[in-house]
């Protein structure tokens, strides 16, 4: 007997608001970087060396966390850069994604931990406050970071409003502890201008050196990642999450920039205790540079700098196990990693199972292992992942653009994720200069990750919904023919596209594959797609009775949410030479300009493209081919030949000249003689000096029972600005109507593999 | 090295202006596609050549 009583499903709580994800980002931001940073930095590379430091890193930062905004708002769920690389790049890149994020972000954890520890431990055993504990300071560290990371482990347990809040608490605590701290510098600096003095040398190193000071550096801009997996639990995720990135990295950076500043200019040259220039002063204490500026900046500096890396390293923890175990649950609920890695809480609505894994991590890595060079792998993980991220972007925009909801699309697309990636690039080698240990630890925790991929998750993972899976498929042997692909909507469409792949199969000798996309609503659990199939099948069969006698035949049905995407899926995945299919000339939104699908499958289809509008089933005596300039118009004019040849139809090639230009008939029919060879008695041309070129075309087309149109296709962001000749044409043309596109054997390549 | 200072300190600048511009246009831009309703990259980028 079974339980068939209503199916409960257990969900994350949606209560992160904006302000606590802005501030969970600049708690992950807030951490050691910045408090370890400024006096290496400064003795790195000079006081100029700081300052542009923290600008440019800013900078890079940027255009990353435009990436993350962009692809947030538009799949707003917990898992971040591994979402992200499943939608762009498929199963395997993301689980490495996941894997290494999930790594990257616990040992950044452990190390926020460790942090708190020496700061927490100096400061009570300089009051005498710890030296009844019979152990050593090491071990005193120790015990402390284990106490606070379990402290936060249960924070994050108890749920996400309980982590938002302390979080938030904390860093909004660091936050206002380092703009009084800049303000505190402006402020000096008014009353004696003269330590503006301190600038002077700005680069007494050189410009390189900034390079290295942004490497080590870097680790303080890597906050959005944590606001990625907020996706569940943010409040209006679409609208939330990309403003809390762009906010966060906008704040940070002008912090850090103020304090940066606060600090080169926090000594007069000259005054006592301070040997040669302050910049070199300051740099002489190295990590505690910034202490020894801070203290000499204000009152009580030290006492508010050890509250401040306290607040900085628990907010910096607090967010760091967020995002690690978020990242571990995505991995269990795709089935990437064991079920019970998704397991949620029911009273606290918490994934407590991810949540005692990464918890392991943290506190061993935190106990037992040198956390500065695996922090550095980390370091190299999250560099890594913002390549995956960086690239991810710019594919999911080219291919599912059209439709995916965003809730906020980067400007200047698609340069500055390649700046980012370029940018990102040069800082990741350079780590090698930093840890080698680095370099070792790193890929060795990615090949673990493949090879639990390969020998579990490959198995076990489930498909999601964007994911395109084929539901019956009948194959033929594999050839070198040349291959048409016909994509059958329904058992009308199918009619109609029979004689057009009858002449141009046999003109080329091919193999056909006719296919059919079962588009499933999103309401329609993807388990349940079988149910639409019988639409199919009966557009398969009809299609295939007709075509069967003469050509090696393959039929596949597939079902996906998009039915564009999954025809270019197949497209890329069968080699296919030609597409043929049917446009039913209904236009739904004024943004596309003959719709979605054939819109998508136009600028995408690697091969060449054949679109059919209101064909019949009957033989054309008249053809018309406006002709233009470009590959797509000759595509169009072989295909009329191959038509004329079997209909024994007239040819008329139609074009329309400007005011000025020489009409060279004979030029332009030994031109179609070379190119296309053709017999030319069927072909006639007749030429048109109308300004208006869509008119002429459309006046001219009532002649005729055919129309072929090339597609004068544009990029996207010219498409935007102005309309084509082709497509005014095909919309409003009320004879039959092709039109084609031709693919250039290095265009199709770059196509199939972008 | 008055060349590097200027040079830097332009570099610094420009930099943050970058990123305020960068953030100023994001929340617009957000704002707009939300308060448009408008969801698909194509849909949104007619908008803003509209704009």
């Amino acid at each position: 007997m079974t339980n068939s009583g209503p199916e409960i499903t257990s969900e994350l709580s949606r209560e992160l608001s904006l302000f606590h994800i802005t501030m969970m980002g600049l708690g992950m931001m807030i951490g050691a970087g910045v408090f370890l940073g400024i006096g290496n930095s400064i003795r790195v590379a000079g006081p100029g060396g700081l300052l542009l430091t923290f600008a440019l890193n800013g900078l890079i930062a940027t255009f990353t966390a435009l990436s993350y905004a962009e692809l947030s708002s538009a799949v707003p769920r917990a898992g971040g850069a591994y979402n992200f690389a499943r939608l762009a790049f498929g199963r395997g890149t993301s689980f490495t994604a996941g894997w290494m994020e999930w790594f990257a972000s616990s040992v950044a954890g452990s190390l926020y931990a460790v942090t708190f520890a020496i700061y927490t431990v100096r400061f009570f055993q300089g009051l005498d406050l710890l030296n009844w504990i019979p152990l050593s300071t090491y071990h005193k560290e120790k015990g402390v970071a284990f106490i606070i990371a379990f402290f936060f482990l249960y924070i994050n347990y108890r749920g996400a409003s309980e982590t938002g809040r302390v979080g938030a608490f904390f860093t909004l605590g660091q936050t206002v502890f380092l703009i009084f701290i800049g303000l505190i510098g402006i402020l000096v600096v008014i009353k004696d201008p003269s330590r503006l003095e301190n600038l002077n040398p700005f680069l007494p190193l050189g410009w390189t050196k900034v390079l290295i000071t942004m490497g080590f550096t870097y680790v303080a801009f890597e906050g959005y990642e944590v606001i990625a997996q907020a996706g569940d639990e943010a409040v209006d995720p679409k609208r939330n999450l990309p403003k809390a990135m762009i906010y966060s990295v906008f704040i940070v950076t002008l912090t850090y920039v103020a304090v940066a500043f606060a600090s080169i200019i926090s000594v007069k040259a000259g005054s006592a205790g301070v040997e040669g220039a302050p910049w070199e002063w300051i740099g002489s204490f190295k990590e505690r540079g910034f202490g020894e500026a801070v203290a000499r900046l204000m009152p009580f500096g030290n006492l508010f700098l050890t509250l401040a890396v306290i607040f900085a390293s628990v907010s910096a923890l607090n967010a760091t196990i967020f995002s690690a175990t978020r990242a571990s649950y995505a991995l269990g609920r795709d089935r990437m990693l064991p079920k019970l890695f998704s397991k949620i809480s029911k009273k606290r609505k918490t994934p407590w199972a991810a949540l005692i894994f990464t918890g392991i991590i943290v506190i061993g890595v935190a106990v037992f292992l040198p956390t500065m060079d695996v922090a550095s792998s980390a370091s190299i993980m999250f560099l890594f992942l913002f390549f995956l991220v960086n690239l991810s972007v710019i594919k999911i925009r080219l291919n599912m653009g059209d439709e995916l909801s965003y809730g906020f699309i980067m400007p200047f697309f698609p340069w500055l994720p390649i700046i980012a990636i370029i940018c990102q690039g040069i800082l990741a080698v350079w780590l090698v200069h930093m840890s080698l240990l680095a370099w070792i630890v790193a890929p060795f925790w990615v090949l673990a990750g493949i090879f639990i991929y390969r020998v579990y998750s490959q198995k076990h993972a489930v498909a999601t919904d964007d994911e395109i899976r084929v539901l019956e498929e009948q194959q033929a042997p594999a050839t070198e023919q040349h291959k048409i692909m016909v994509a059958v909507a329904n058992p009308e469409n199918a009619f109609e596209m029979v004689r057009t792949t009858y002449y141009l199969g046999e003109a080329k000798n091919a193999r056909i594959k006719l296919l059919h996309m079962v588009s499933v609503p999103e309401q329609v659990p993807l388990k349940d797609a079988k149910s639409f199939m019988m639409e199919g099948k009966e557009a398969i069969v009809e299609a295939m009775l007709s075509l069967i006698l003469k050509f090696p035949i393959t039929t596949t049905i597939r079902y996906c949410r998009n039915a564009g995407r999954g025809i270019l899926s197949a497209v890329k995945e069968k080699k296919v030479d030609t597409l043929i299919m049917g446009w039913h000339g209904r236009l739904r939104s004024s943004a596309f300009k003959l719709g979605s699908t054939v819109d998508y499958i136009i600028e995408r289809a690697p091969c060449n493209v054949v679109i059919l509008k209101g064909c019949q089933n009957r033989e054309y005596k008249r053809i018309m081919v406006p002709m233009g300039e470009g590959s797509n118009s000759c595509y169009a004019l072989e295909l009329a030949c191959i038509i004329a040849e079997k209909d024994d139809a007239e040819i008329l090639v139609f074009q329309v000249l400007d005011g000025s230009k020489k009409i060279e008939e004979k030029l332009i029919m030994a031109g179609f003689a070379k190119k296309l060879h053709v017999n030319l008695d069927r072909i006639k041309m007749k030429f048109s000096r109308e300004s208006n070129t869509v008119d002429a075309i459309i006046n001219e087309s009532v002649h005729h029972d055919l129309v072929i149109i090339g597609s004068t296709w544009d990029p996207l962001i010219y498409q935007i600005a102005r309309d084509s000749i082709s497509h005014a044409v095909a919309r409003r043309c009320e004879k039959p109507l092709i039109i084609t596109k031709a693919s250039s054997k290095l265009r199709s390549w770059i196509k199939r593999w972008i | 090295m008055k060349t590097d200072f200027f040079l830097g300190i332009a570099i610094v600048f420009l930099s943050l202006f970058f990123i305020t511009y960068i953030t100023i246009w994001s929340r617009n831009t957000i704002e707009r596609i939300k308060k448009k309703n408008l969801h698909s990259a194509r849909s949104i980028l007619k908008d803003l050549n509209d704009e």
